[in-house]
């Protein structure tokens, strides 16, 4: 289950392999999209914009565009099942991640194209992605004579220190 | 719906092309900020404002939790916890994190060295293992969803 912040609506993906986008305000259903083979597993909704993605058994991610209540994108990145995926709070990326541990990264701004893979070694018993919310920190850049002696100190380094 | 859409757009471009008097206050007291990359071009000193994300994925075995930068995609912290990750979480602040394990535990890593350094850890979550975690919007609550059938909302200032 997933909030969708900018549709004011809840997604859900069930067993019986259906995908359903839930009124918030009276708990009707608006849309429903329906898999007839692929078993959807993970939901990650867009924070600002009406798409959300759904990463499925086959390893598949689609990305459904609610309006047109259609799938916008279709990537197979994986060959395993797609157990988490999120979206950045500012939406720009999206993370899935698979059953075995990989991981890949889609540009969001970009049609979801795939901008880097990551594998592990070994699996993890759990899969989890998360992102943190964007903060805006003051950084002390100390200048020097040539570019590469340039160093940058956090705000919250110093306080440490203190 | 749209025109009150339309409303906040404009309101946003307004607040934007006029800054308000304490963010004017502010760069007073600050000299002004300047671009980091430019700053950087220029050899020169300052303080600069940069937006800071992360991410964090498992590690191998799913014993370790790897964060990321989000914008550069380069390793921030590596955290060993010993035992199996089931799910994390930031706080707000971005100072710390919350990691639940599957020995029914809640540790708290701070994020202040590559390694994290542990900081806390709450024992007794559920009597079983806990399936669910998050935090509220501020940081003041985390909430626990329990094997045990038992949701369980925590004060993390306490």
């Amino acid at each position: 289950m997933e909030y969708h912040l900018a549709y004011r609506s809840i997604i859900t993906c069930s067993r019986d392999k259906s995908i359903r986008l839930w009124n918030i305000e009276n708990f009707d259903q608006n849309v429903e999209f329906t898999s007839p083979i692929d078993q959807p597993l993970a939901l990650a909704a867009h924070p600002t914009r009406h798409i959300f993605s759904v990463g499925f058994e086959s390893g598949t991610m689609r990305i459904f565009d609610i309006e047109k209540t259609k799938v916008a994108e279709e990537f197979t990145q994986f060959n395993k099942p797609i157990k988490c995926m999120a979206y950045a709070p500012t939406g720009d990326l999206l993370i899935t991640c698979s059953v075995d541990g990989s991981v890949a990264l889609h540009n969001a701004n970009r049609g979801h194209l795939p901008i880097k893979m990551m594998h592990l070694e070994f699996a993890p018993m759990y899969v989890h992605v998360a992102f943190s919310e964007p903060i805006t920190r003051q950084r002390l850049l100390a200048g020097g004579p040539r570019i590469d002696s340039t160093s940058s100190v956090d705000d919250s380094q110093i306080s440490s220190h203190i | 719906m749209n025109s009150m859409s339309g409303n906040s757009y404009q309101d946003s471009d307004r607040d934007a092309s006029h800054p308000s008097s304490q963010q004017e206050e502010q760069d007073d007291i600050f000299g002004g900020e300047d671009d980091e990359e430019s700053l950087r071009e220029r050899g020169e000193s300052g303080l600069t404002r940069v937006i800071e994300s992360l991410f964090g994925i498992m590690g191998d075995h799913g014993n370790s939790l790897m964060v990321y930068d989000t914008d550069s995609i380069v390793l921030r912290h590596q955290i060993a916890v010993g035992q199996v990750i089931r799910s994390f979480r930031f706080t707000h602040n971005l100072r710390e994190v919350l990691i639940v394990t599957k020995d029914h535990r809640v540790r708290t890593y701070a994020l202040s060295r590559f390694e994290g350094v542990f900081v806390k850890e709450l024992t007794s979550v559920h009597r079983e293992g806990i399936s669910s975690m998050d935090l509220s919007k501020n940081g003041g609550y985390m909430v626990t969803g329990g094997d045990d059938n038992l949701i369980k909302l925590w004060d993390t200032d306490a």
